[in-house]
């Protein structure tokens, strides 16, 4: 498993439910991380920058070697779609679990994608398909501009997950949009190149989660809605879209199958598409296609009753997939997935490192819960803040949300701010519970309520507060653990620090 | 013991006592009984009427999770009550030594906005030199953490002095960047 946090556990618990035995890798900073101990083994890497440990192809693939696995996960991030990765896998004699090299070296390369997806007569975005390099002077970059037109996307040519990717209104802003996106680019992908694409007026993003085998069947599932997007990153997805009839659902999974077969796919792989609810008779359009198990997977498997992670290692296995086409396109129920973040949304989201204590996660009927840490756990600055994901499953939409926010309420977490209290916000806003929404949708609702705290709690509570401090200040009642004694401290402390407060309480007598 | 307690911009009047079988809350002169026992993640706390107590030996609890973190000083807490984070001013406190003296906030109002490191990591960019007039909300140093850059901007208008990071340096949470005077 070349990856940390949540997916690494995702994947080894995959390993254990197959009776696998599995292998993870750590930095620095990950010696006790909650995926070192969900392994049979594991191997050091390097030092916590991922440039120097889970970005290092080479450490990754002796890692393989030293510890005779025949098989290697990527996750998502990292190296999951480089296709130098998968290219040393199978010179070292192991088995990638993705696609091949050339198929994610297609696919990655989002201007290549585009003209194969319009080659197999699925409809693009309007853009460019020039690619604006490093090299490429503002000059030349305003001309392909005005040739695509304002407002237009800036979008990082090796890019994925939002990063890399700028909105343009007009030419005065393009040269500075220009340098943030390639610096984004290169921090993020090792390539500062980007391209121009149109942008839509409020389009939603809706996308196709397939299973590809190498027997030339080809599955796709039913879609994700993924247009609650807070600055081009999802941080909300449900399956399926409230808005996709079933004859649009058929043509996005016909399109996609396209794609897929079109790039000689194989694996576990989602086709991106923007849809155009506006411009009448259900328009879509090709948006790229992400060659790796992706972030808001649970989803489609509390749906479809499918283990995603499961079939990718099947599928690498040579199997042949035997999942019943008709059931995974249609799903069953419908499930939301809130992506739990150490970021404080009351502060802009900005990131939130640190030690996670307590971590209480919800439970119960339809919930699911993937996390990779643990209470006592850092999280550290090194990598993606994301700390868990919350996937629940309801019979209806309406039941999905009623019990996301039960699930939420159920969190006790400290030590980090986390975006909790935003998705709690989230889950009673009326245009999320009508599913009236698009990509700008949340980016303009924030804008409205900047300064606003999420966190505000209804006054009783806030009274509930008030008499919980004056019994903290009357020595009544002691800090939470981690403050008194620490992180990862002997029970005995905490312990101790009760008798204290019990012994001080003697002097309270009225 | 009597403290006086801001939650949610209300001021509360909290008075504790211990009393023969348990904790006696006044709040705003109201009388409560509080049960405190300690639980998963914190403390719970149940808290019923004292009046209507006298039923046969059954007594009814509005119940609650609850926990304390310190943050800023030791006035200012941060309360957890269920998964809800509730920031709290408490006064009236008994001080002790130790507590004491680990105040540490940047300047506010009007005068010099110390422009700190929300969080640690690495400067990207430093967008002004030292000297330089700036106006309300322009952009001073670009942070980068968790692969996000985080652009701070100016609280006022001002000039900028002090500037004692540049583009590469790594910097801790509360690591002063600069001065806005």
């Amino acid at each position: 498993m070349a990856n940390r946090g949540e997916i690494a556990v995702r994947v080894l618990r995959a390993c254990r439910d197959m009776g696998l035995a599995s292998v993870a890798v750590y930095s620095e900073c990950d010696r006790g991380a909650l995926h070192v101990r969900m392994a049979d083994e594991a191997c050091f890497l390097g030092p916590a920058p991922a440039a120097d440990s889970y970005l290092r192809i080479d450490r990754l693939v002796e890692a393989a070697r030293l510890t005779g696995a025949d098989g290697l996960h990527p996750g998502y991030g990292f190296l999951a779609e480089h296709p130098g990765l998968a290219a040393a896998c199978r010179d070292a004699g192991i088995t990638f679990i993705g696609p091949t090299p050339e198929a994610i070296a297609r696919m990655g390369s989002k201007t290549a994608a585009r003209t194969l997806a319009r080659d197999a007569g699925v409809p693009v975005v309007p853009g460019s398909d020039d690619v604006l390099g490093p090299d490429v002077t503002d000059d030349a970059a305003l001309e392909a501009a005005a040739q695509v037109g304002y407002p237009l996307m800036l979008k990082a040519v090796a890019g994925g997950g939002g990063k890399g990717m700028r909105v343009v209104s007009g030419p005065e802003a393009l040269a500075g949009a220009l340098h943030v996106a390639r610096s984004e680019a290169l921090a993020a992908f090792g390539d500062a190149s980007v391209y121009l694409e149109r942008r839509l007026l409020r389009p939603r993003h809706i996308e196709v989660q397939l299973l590809a085998d190498h027997h030339g069947t080809v599955v796709p599932f039913v879609e994700r809605e993924c247009s609650i997007q807070r600055r081009h990153q999802k941080v909300v997805e449900e399956s399926p879209s409230p808005v996709v009839s079933p004859t649009l659902r058929a043509r996005l999974q016909a399109a996609a199958v396209a794609v897929a077969r079109a790039g000689g796919y194989t694996n576990a792989g989602t086709i991106e598409f923007l849809v155009d609810e506006h411009a009448g008779g259900e328009a879509f359009y090709f948006l790229e296609m992400n060659t790796r198990l992706q972030v808001e997977h649970p989803i489609t498997e509390l749906v479809t009753g499918t283990d995603l992670v499961q079939w990718q290692i099947r599928i690498a296995r040579g199997e042949r997939l035997t999942i019943d086409p008709a059931r995974v396109a249609r799903g069953e129920g419908h499930a939301i997935e809130c992506r739990v973040y150490a970021e404080d949304p009351d502060a802009g989201f900005v990131p939130s490192p640190g030690v996670v204590d307590p971590f209480v996660v919800p439970a119960g009927p339809g919930v699911r819960h993937d996390a990779g840490i643990e209470p006592g756990g850092e999280v550290p600055i090194f990598y993606d803040a994301l700390i868990a994901k919350l996937a629940v499953w309801g019979a209806s939409r309406d039941e999905a949300i009623r019990r996301t926010s039960r699930a939420l309420e159920e969190y006790r977490v400290g030590g980090v701010r986390t975006t909790i209290p935003f998705f709690r916000w989230l889950m009673v806003q009326p245009a999320f519970r009508e599913g009236a929404f698009d990509t700008s949708f949340l980016d303009e609702l924030l804008q409205q309520r900047v300064g606003t705290p999420f966190s505000a709690p209804e006054a009783s509570l806030e009274e509930v507060a008030a008499i919980a401090a004056a019994l903290y200040g009357a020595q009544a009642m002691p800090l939470r653990t981690h403050e008194t004694a620490g992180p990862r401290a002997p029970l005995g402390a905490a312990g101790r620090a009760r008798w204290k407060a019990t012994g001080r309480m003697d002097g309270l007598r009225a | 013991m009597t403290f006086t307690v801001t939650a949610g911009g209300r001021v509360h009047e909290v008075r504790v006592t211990r009393v023969h079988e348990g904790l006696d809350v006044e709040v705003d002169g109201r009388r409560l009984h509080a049960d405190l026992t300690r639980s998963g993640a914190g403390h719970a706390l149940l808290l019923s009427a004292v009046a209507g107590e006298s039923g046969g030996g059954v007594r009814s609890f509005r119940s609650f999770d609850v926990a304390v973190e310190h943050e800023v000083s030791p006035d200012a807490l941060v309360v957890h009550v269920g998964s809800h984070r509730i920031p709290v001013q408490l006064s009236g406190r008994r001080r002790f030594g130790s507590l004491a003296g680990s105040h540490h906030r940047t300047a506010d109002g009007d005068g010099a906005q110390v422009i700190t490191a929300p969080m640690p990591g690495r400067v990207v960019k430093v967008l002004v030199r030292d000297g330089e007039v700036v106006e309300e909300r322009q952009g001073l140093v670009v942070v980068e953490a968790m692969k996000m850059e985080n652009e701070l901007r100016a609280p006022r208008a001002g000039r900028v002095t002090g500037l004692r990071v540049a583009a590469g340096s790594s910097v801790d949470t509360g690591a002063v960047l600069l001065v806005v005077e």
